[in-house]
């Protein structure tokens, strides 16, 4: 029993390690721009960014699952550069078919929506990246894997109500017509990646 | 009024559209995350920009030729494993082409096999039309993401490094931190800017005495 405590001890420890590194140190949108672009669409398209990240959360740990078990096989080959990509995209096609299945099936209310917010959640470079950053970035534990891709999702969801919450400002009539919208977004995505850079210790090369 | 010379041409040019009008990256926001992040020097672009040409192009190509009867979701998920397939020997290519290239790149290179024009394009918008106008289409699209990577990582690369695909040549004015991802944001952000500017210069330019006034 002080075993099992112990080892789940650790499986937790590692896995709120992983998570706060991945949502705060190396966030996709932030750190790597990774997502950006369907940040950017579900904000313009007015999507419900919580439901969205929920949702690519939950794809990631499943997900996350599945390639933690398989790159220790694909490890050893020398091609495994090559061969990653069309498995871990195998592994996304297959989660995104069942998660589409398991809300025709189960989901009452907002089907429609949370249909919608699969289509352009789940199956993007944003899963993919993430995917790929964790076999790059985690070579540790299950925990390790696993918490850094829940803090993936959540990161992506951070990111996402950041960017939400200032969009109406940044798309107004007080900014310059130039600048409006996607330009000045980006700046202000820009921005707060400086701040964070700055948050976690790194002090400017000049 | 005289017309400019877009404005007369407008139907001949839309399939060009991709490499100015409606760019992908400085327009569109789409495939920033190669730009933004990997873009910090001449090799990289080139080898992202090289990269993203021949799988988005072959790609969407190919793809055109699966069924629409099969499913959307089943469709999506072959446009991209179609492009895994491609990603193969484009990756064999740039890594005989640019040493170090597939390391410096990351994961930025097997990326672009679900990049947003393979995944949300091929079905809104270049399947839509037949099969030489979309080669047409892609192609642009395809140039107007090299041009606007390229662009970048020699801004950054000059004036972050001082130098010119490894080669030293500014010891003036040389700021590190914009080989940093958030330079890459505003950089692309001003880029954008300066963008909607020229686009509407295009479509509504000044006339004589407008500009008087």
């Amino acid at each position: 029993m002080n075993e099992f405590m112990s080892a789940l001890r650790t499986f937790l420890g590692d896995m709120f390690t992983y998570a706060m590194i991945a949502i705060f140190i190396e966030n996709t949108i932030f750190s790597r721009s990774i997502g950006v672009s369907t940040v950017l669409f579900s904000v313009r398209k007015k999507y419900n960014i919580f439901l969205l990240g929920l949702i690519m959360t939950c794809m990631l740990a499943v997900s996350s699952i599945a390639v933690y078990f398989i790159f220790p096989l694909l490890k050893p080959l020398s091609y495994s550069y090559y061969v990653l990509p069309p498995v871990y995209v195998a592994v996304i096609g297959v989660m995104y078919v069942i998660a589409l299945l398991l809300t025709q099936k189960f989901a009452k209310k907002r089907k429609q929506e949370i249909l919608s917010i699969i289509h352009v959640g789940v199956f993007n470079c944003a899963v993919l990246g993430a995917l790929l950053l964790a076999t790059n970035n985690v070579t540790g534990s299950f925990g390790m894997f696993f918490g850094f891709a829940i803090g993936t999702g959540i990161g992506f969801m951070l990111a996402s109500y950041t960017v939400r919450i200032a969009y109406e400002h940044l798309s107004s009539e007080s900014v310059p017509e130039a600048f409006r919208g996607f330009p000045i977004t980006l700046i202000y995505i820009g921005l707060v990646s400086l701040a964070l850079y700055g948050v976690i210790g790194h002090e400017l090369p000049f | 009024m005289n017309k400019t010379f877009y404005q007369r041409h407008r139907e001949k040019l839309q399939k060009l559209n991709g490499l100015f009008m409606t760019n992908p990256v400085v327009e569109r926001g789409f495939i920033l995350a190669p730009v933004v992040a990997a873009a910090y020097s001449c090799k990289n672009a080139v080898s992202l920009g090289i990269g993203f040409m021949i799988i988005t192009f072959l790609t969407v190509m190919l793809s055109s030729f699966i069924s629409k009867r099969i499913p959307y979701t089943i469709r999506t998920i072959l446009y991209a494993l179609i492009g895994c397939v491609v990603f193969v020997p484009t990756a064999m290519l740039i890594d005989w082409m640019f040493e170090d290239a597939l390391y410096t790149t990351g994961i930025f290179l097997p990326l672009l096999v679900a990049n947003s024009l393979i995944v949300v394009k091929s079905e809104s918008r270049f399947h839509k039309h037949n099969k030489g106008y979309m080669a047409v289409d892609v192609f642009s699209h395809t140039v107007g993401f090299f041009i606007v990577i390229v662009l970048v990582g020699l801004i950054r690369e000059f004036f972050g490094s001082g130098a010119l695909f490894g080669v030293s040549v500014n010891q003036l004015v040389v700021a590190p931190a914009l080989l940093m991802p958030f330079s890459g944001f505003i950089l692309v952000g001003l880029l954008a800017a300066l963008g909607n500017i020229i686009r509407k210069r295009i479509e509504h330019p000044r006339s004589k005495e407008e500009g008087l006034q």
